[in-house]
């Protein structure tokens, strides 16, 4: 799971596991809309590597999603590369 | 790879992330650059990341250690489906190169340099053009003035030809923007080249 991979609540999530910690419930709560893996951690002041285990059993249960954002090809995509050009151009 | 999305289940699929990494000295104002133009204010993680030990030999096996280091980033969403990351090297800046999570899937690096200690980038310039990724070095101008020419940093970086130099002002957005567009630029002729 990258760092800039994005979670985001599953559209109908799954019961909530009754092991999960009260972390998880405010990961849940924080990907209601999609956030990277970096930000959530940034958020919860949680090292990556501990959100990546909570979030790893929330998909397990069926609350979250996670996408992976194959970055290694897109990083040299050339339509991509064109879009993000434009993209910081009109900012 | 998308996990436990149920076929049943439609879901708009979430932007595309392309990743920046930001990378120089201490305190060279790598913070203050993603600051400039990220859409949040800098938020800083805590990653475990696989550290090579120094003082092996090339030929031998390198040990590998876990640690952990504090990283920036920033994010900018560029319209509907595309967002940027940027990533700033962590902690330890001198042993920023040996962090290979943060690079992995980069569009590219930015190598900010201050031109009053120019020998701690090195190690930045010297890793991006081993590991073969499009960089751009950026000279921050840090009371707005150009002390340097841009052709002294590269003579001083011994930096190829091909790796545009750029004065920047890391606290002007505009600034900021031009110097990702020159990187991506960079990356884009390249990606081109390695198309045909």
């Amino acid at each position: 799971m990258a760092l800039e991979a994005s979670v985001r609540r599953m559209p109908e999530p799954a019961a909530f596991p009754a092991s999960a910690p009260p972390e998880s419930h405010r990961i849940v709560d924080l990907c209601v809309s999609a956030m990277s893996l970096a930000e959530v951690s940034a958020r919860m002041l949680l090292p990556v590597g501990v959100v990546r285990v909570l979030v790893g059993d929330l998909v397990t249960a069926g609350v979250v999603w996670v996408d992976d954002p194959h970055s290694v090809e897109h990083a040299t995509d050339v339509r991509l590369l064109e879009r993000l050009l434009d993209g910081i151009r009109a900012l | 790879m998308a996990y436990a999305l149920s076929d049943h289940v439609r879901v708009t699929a979430p932007p595309v992330a392309m990743k920046i990494v930001v990378a120089g000295g201490f305190a060279v104002g790598k913070t203050t650059f993603i600051g400039s133009i990220s859409e949040i204010e800098p938020l800083r993680t805590e990653a475990e990341m696989t550290v090579e030990s120094l003082g092996v030999d090339r030929g031998g096996q390198p040990g590998k250690t876990g640690t952990t280091v504090a990283m920036d980033f920033g994010r900018i969403t560029l319209g509907a489906d595309m967002v940027l990351y940027l990533f700033g090297t962590p902690g330890q800046d001198r042993f920023w190169f040996l962090w290979d999570e943060l690079v992995r899937g980069a569009v590219g690096g930015v190598v900010l340099v201050d031109t009053r200690r120019v020998a701690e980038c090195f190690a930045a310039v010297d890793y991006f053009e081993a590991l073969g990724i499009p960089f751009v070095v950026a000279v921050n101008l840090f009371d707005g003035l150009a002390t340097h020419h841009p052709r002294a940093v590269r003579e001083a970086l011994a930096v190829p030809a091909n790796v545009p130099i750029v004065l920047c002002d890391a606290r002007r957005k505009s600034h900021v923007q031009e110097t990702l567009a020159l990187l991506v630029e960079s990356a884009l002729r390249r990606a081109q080249k390695a198309a045909v």
